[in-house]
């Protein structure tokens, strides 16, 4: 039996100026896969991942998350992340204390675990650094370890490598691969980049222009552990191939 | 800090070329400007009763009465050539003239400084120098504050700014100001309050008030004009004292706060300080070199001018009668 | 700091004032400029010199003044600003009267400030807390409400509680806004203090420059006068350096360079 977390069907989101955003998405992801969302910009893929994580609500259709309103499983559970476009740092807080804010927030204290994030994204030199004194990939780093220091179910990627360039994006696609293959947490990553999305999912799904609706679910074949020579395969072009070809249908 | 920006105005024109006095009016009249110390009041009332009954105008003078407020710097003005005739009082020329201000007193309308110390009469304060353990409202501008403080003890006097107005007076009583003997204690006395006016003349501080002044240069260049300003001066005093009433509806319509009322009692308090029994034998006006060597040995005495200054020069009676 | 560095920081202001106090001197001499209207510079020297400590005693007053209205103000501007923050309602609501702090005649209503507070230190506290109020008000609440939503989003995404958004967010986040604030009202509190000197005094043997400043200006002294308003300058560009000496070494911490 398969175990779902998140299940939207027929869910839509008018904001308040009418705009309508999302129409009719259905989706259901399991546990422990990692669902990449790629569609053409605007099309309201970020809109439905703040759904997911209960910072705004929809407007009709049917969402949840662990069975509950996803507002309230982000109460309860209290392991829900999110991973910003931008890496959202606070200014005035070293590396270290910004990853330490969910443990703070959470009235916890786990320095070992902060030392473990930080090792894992490769940060550790740089704990006391202010985040003005990091490049943007560091700073991307910090973002990702703080969402993984709360060792969270179900992790929420809202492009989060799109103002990067491409080897650090490369680099850092591996060094998420690495974590997911490690962990196994449920995770939603959003991107308009067809290869970043059949490097790291498990499944990719097409969503519309606006307003947005899930018009492909393309399964990912390639087997764990993956390493950066998968780009090369044949197979991998193919896949990429065919995601284009829906994404560009997708457009029209 | 509004006189520091006349200051600087007066220090361009200065710069600019000191301004050649105003050309004669259509009917060929002589301008001249007069540049009061303050609103227009009882104390200047002569001025506007020369302008107003014709004193001025029988002399062929044009006279534009400059009302001024607080920091006027009438001295300054005066100085620089921005207007040609000035109304302050005798310390004030002295403190000018101690810093080169070629300003040079014409006449003097008031024989008695009308500036008093306002006490409330429960305090049973009678004098000046039983003035003890009260708050005291007094000026830093006005040499007689200083020179009170010099001269007398004032055993738990706490001396504080002057607050322009009598409403402190009012709410405490424990509270002394100054004033002029024709206005503050009318005001409070209106408002419900009982004050006693202690005139500070009678400790023999006594400096001339409202008087006339010009520069040196005016003097030497145009003593024409100064007599028949002095002159008619004199006149409009002699009408204000004898008849007022149309002299305060004139100012009263500049000067809106002074009501009708306290200019009647403004005259008719004015009456004896300005015609004195000294002004009634000699003429309205009248300056006595030994009245300015007493104000100038004072003022050097409580430090407030430097020794040595000569008095010489800061008067000049020959315009008088 | 090298030699260096030292010298372009100071080098510019140094040669500029060297140059005013010249032309200065060169203007009153050249147009031979009585001291009643404008003293050169060595007359101002000497008053300095000869009033030095009434000088030093005023300005120590003054500054007392200055610097208890401007703490105030800090303490009060923060607390408003916190309940601003917190319901906007209530900023909304009481957000115009702040602006009547700012566009308050202070000359009109200091002698009613010294009718409700009396005369002395407090009444001269009062006249500069109520003018060094508002910068600090209005940054601190620019501060605490201007903050980046994906923050507040991030927050939220760790359910965090209406205190750990104030504290942890909101209030590290108008650190920046606190100091301009600051760094205007330590200014403006001099002014106030000196205002508040003109109408409330400090009572008989005690002078700030604000009365000096009147007591000198009535007496045509404009050498003395021009002494007072130097230490003036001295005293605001003394508490204004200060203020932004620690507002450097905090934005420094706060990361934002």
């Amino acid at each position: 039996m398969t175990d779902l977390l998140v299940i939207a069907s027929g869910v839509g989101k008018e904001f308040s100026g009418g705009v309508q955003a999302l129409a009719d998405v259905n989706l259901s992801i399991e546990r422990g896969q990692f669902a990449a969302i790629v569609g053409p910009s605007g099309c309201g893929k970020s809109t439905f991942l703040r759904l997911v994580a209960g910072l705004d609500e929809h407007t009709s259709g049917a969402l949840s998350v662990d069975g509950d309103a996803p507002l309230n499983a982000r109460r309860r559970r209290g392991d829900l992340a999110y991973v910003f476009q931008d890496a959202t740092l606070l200014p005035w807080r070293s590396v270290r204390r910004n990853v330490a804010l969910p443990l703070e927030l959470r009235q916890q204290n786990d320095e070992a675990r902060i030392d473990e994030v930080l090792t894992t994204v490769g940060l550790s030199e740089f704990a006391e650094a202010l985040p003005a004194q990091l490049s943007g990939g560091m700073r991307m780093r910090v973002s990702i370890a703080r969402a993984l220091v709360t060792q969270p179910g179900l992790l929420l990627l809202d492009e989060p490598f799109g103002a990067l360039d491409e080897i650090t994006r490369q680099n850092l696609n591996e060094e998420l691969l690495r974590l997911w293959e490690r962990d196994q947490w449920t995770g939603i990553f959003i991107t308009h980049n067809v290869y970043e999305a059949a490097f790291l999912a498990d499944r990719v799904l097409v969503m519309s222009a606006r307003p947005g609706r899930i018009v492909a679910d393309i399964d990912v074949p390639f087997e764990h552990p993956r390493d950066a020579d998968l780009r090369h395969q044949p197979q991998f072009a193919e896949l990429a191939r065919e995601i284009s070809e829906q994404l560009e249908r997708a457009h029209a | 800090m509004k006189r520091f920006c006349y200051i600087f105005c007066a220090l361009f024109l200065f710069a600019c070329g000191q301004s050649e006095m105003p050309p004669p009016t259509e009917e060929g009249k002589t301008r001249v400007r007069l540049a009061l110390n303050w609103f227009p009041e009882a104390e200047h009332g002569g001025f506007y009763a020369a302008h107003l009954h014709g004193y001025y105008a029988a002399r062929n003078l044009e006279v534009e009465i400059l009302g001024g407020g607080p920091d006027a710097p009438v001295i300054q003005r005066v100085s620089t050539g921005a207007v040609e005739f000035g109304v302050t009082n005798a310390d004030d020329v002295l403190y000018a003239r101690a810093q080169q201000a070629p300003v040079v007193a014409l006449m003097a309308p008031y024989q008695i400084n009308p500036r008093c110390i306002m006490v409330h009469e429960s305090s049973g304060i009678e004098r000046i120098d039983q003035i003890s353990n009260i708050t005291l409202a007094m000026s830093q501008r006005p040499a007689f504050s200083h020179y009170l403080r010099w001269k007398y003890p004032l055993e738990g006097v706490n001396i504080v700014p002057y607050p322009g107005n009598v409403s402190q007076f009012l709410v405490n009583p424990n509270f002394a100001q100054q004033g002029y003997v024709f206005s503050e204690p009318f005001v409070a006395r209106q408002q419900g309050g009982n004050p006693r006016a202690l005139l500070v003349s009678d400790i023999g501080f006594n400096p001339y008030a409202s008087v006339v002044i010009a520069t040196e240069k005016t003097i030497a260049q145009r003593s024409d004009i100064v007599r028949a300003v002095v002159e008619a001066s004199i006149e409009g005093w002699e009408h204000y004292l004898r008849d007022g009433q149309k002299t305060n509806q004139y100012i009263n319509s500049l000067n809106p706060e002074m009501g009708l009322d306290i200019l009647a009692y403004g005259v008719e308090q004015s009456a004896a300080l300005v015609l004195d029994p000294v002004a009634s034998e000699k003429g309205l006006g009248h300056m006595s070199s030994a009245r300015w060597n007493e104000l100038h040995k004072q003022m050097v005495e409580a430090s407030l001018i430097e020794a040595g200054g000569r008095v010489e020069g800061a008067f000049d009676t020959q315009f008088l009668r | 700091m090298n030699a260096r560095a030292l010298f372009t920081q100071v080098g510019p202001p140094l040669f500029f004032f060297t140059f005013f106090v010249l032309s200065w001197y060169v203007l009153v001499e050249f147009f031979d400029i009585p001291p009643y209207l404008l003293p050169g510079p060595p007359r101002v020297a000497e008053a300095v010199s000869t009033h030095a400590d009434r000088l030093i005693d005023a300005a120590l007053l003054t500054a007392t003044g200055a610097m208890s209205g401007f703490a105030l103000s800090f303490a009060f501007g923060f607390a408003v600003a916190l309940l601003f923050s917190q319901s906007r309602i209530i900023e909304r609501g009481l957000y115009p009267y702040a602006i009547f702090l700012q566009t308050v005649p202070i000359v009109a209503i200091a002698p009613l400030i010294v009718l409700w507070i009396g005369y002395g230190l407090q009444g001269v506290v009062a006249v500069s807390f109520i003018i060094s109020l508002f910068p600090i008000i209005a940054n601190t609440t620019a501060g605490l409400t201007q903050v980046d939503p994906r923050l507040l989003d991030l927050f939220a995404m760790n359910n965090a509680n209406r205190w750990q958004v104030l504290f942890k967010l909101r209030v590290p986040n108008a650190v920046p806004n606190m100091l301009t604030g600051a760094r205007i009202s330590s200014g403006l509190s001099v002014i106030g203090a000196i205002v508040g000197e003109f109408f409330a005094g400090y009572g008989t043997d005690d002078f700030g420059l604000g009365y000096l400043i009147i007591q000198t200006s009535g007496q045509a002294k404009t050498d003395y006068l021009f002494a007072c308003i130097l230490f003036c300058t001295l005293l605001g560009l003394a508490i204004f350096s200060a203020v932004g000496l620690v507002s450097n070494q905090l934005l420094r911490r706060w990361g934002s360079e």
